[in-house]
């Protein structure tokens, strides 16, 4: 998809962990390519996913409101969802929102 | 021309589709940075006009596939003043009934919520100065955003760049 890709960097069974590397624009043309990705991980049992958004660009409502159900989701399995390095720009969006303080990030 | 009312004026339509998105955002940022707003201001702006777009595409035309059908298109209009720009988002497609616009109060709210819709329209309420939206059943829907521009002290810059 022009814009937006998504690399899975690492999948440890040891840990139950997955790392994704998110490129280029989450929004509401590309949230539903996101999803199926975090779907399928949850499908393989990762119990840890984590996104490493160092790559992307920007974010619109439609990846924080995925991002909002998915980190519900992963609680609710007894996971987590971890947000890696976000870039300035999204992690301002965050932080203007008050999502900063929701989502688990790592900077 | 006066310089207290000199305006300069751009216009965009594009598709019904979300895959131009992402142009509609270049197109606002390239004008925004032009227009000297900070980094963080012009992400606002960005996502408050995506914002709108994509309830233009979600709800404006029923999901229509009829793209080549005159008239259901995006139509972005931007609007650069001495002291900000405006910038108008619109469809001609059903109008929607003000009470069925989904509106965040706070952020308490949408975090709390079930289903998690809203946040846009609180986004573009809380990123722009001023809003204003008009919808009319049948005529379609359109969203006024105004950013001030605003010196390091928080007033409004007395000049263009």
């Amino acid at each position: 998809m022009e814009g937006f890709s998504i690399e899975t960097l690492k999948e440890e069974s040891d840990t139950s962990e997955t790392k994704l590397l998110i490129r280029g624009f989450l929004d509401a043309h590309t949230v539903d390519h996101f999803e199926r990705s975090l779907d399928e991980a949850q499908e393989k049992g990762f119990k840890t996913i984590i996104l490493d958004f160092s790559s992307l660009d920007y974010i619109s409502s439609a990846g924080i409101g995925s991002l909002m159900n998915y980190t519900k989701i992963m609680k609710d399995k007894g996971g987590e969802l971890i947000i890696l390095r976000p870039t300035d720009k999204v992690y301002r969006i965050f932080d203007l929102l008050g999502f900063s303080k929701i989502f688990n990030i790592k900077r | 021309m006066d310089e207290e009312t000199k305006t300069i004026s751009f216009e965009l339509s594009c598709p019904v589709k979300s895959v131009f998105l992402r142009h509609i955002r270049q197109f606002i940022v390239q004008l925004a940075e032009d227009v000297s707003f900070s980094e963080e201001e012009v992400s606002q702006i960005e996502i408050a006009v995506d914002e709108a777009c994509s309830n233009i595409i979600e709800h404006a035309y029923n999901h229509s596939t009829d793209f080549d059908k005159e008239g259901k298109k995006i139509y972005v209009r931007v609007e650069i003043y001495k002291h900000g720009i405006k910038i108008v988002v619109g469809d001609r497609g059903k109008g929607i009934q003000p009470h069925h616009i989904h509106r965040t109060k706070n952020l308490k709210q949408y975090k709390t919520s079930r289903y998690h819709r809203g946040l846009g329209t609180y986004i573009i309420t809380n990123f722009m100065d001023d809003v204003l939206f008009h919808t009319e059943e049948g005529y379609g829907t359109t969203v006024e955003m105004f950013k001030y521009r605003r010196d390091n002290d928080g007033f409004t810059r007395a000049g263009i760049k």
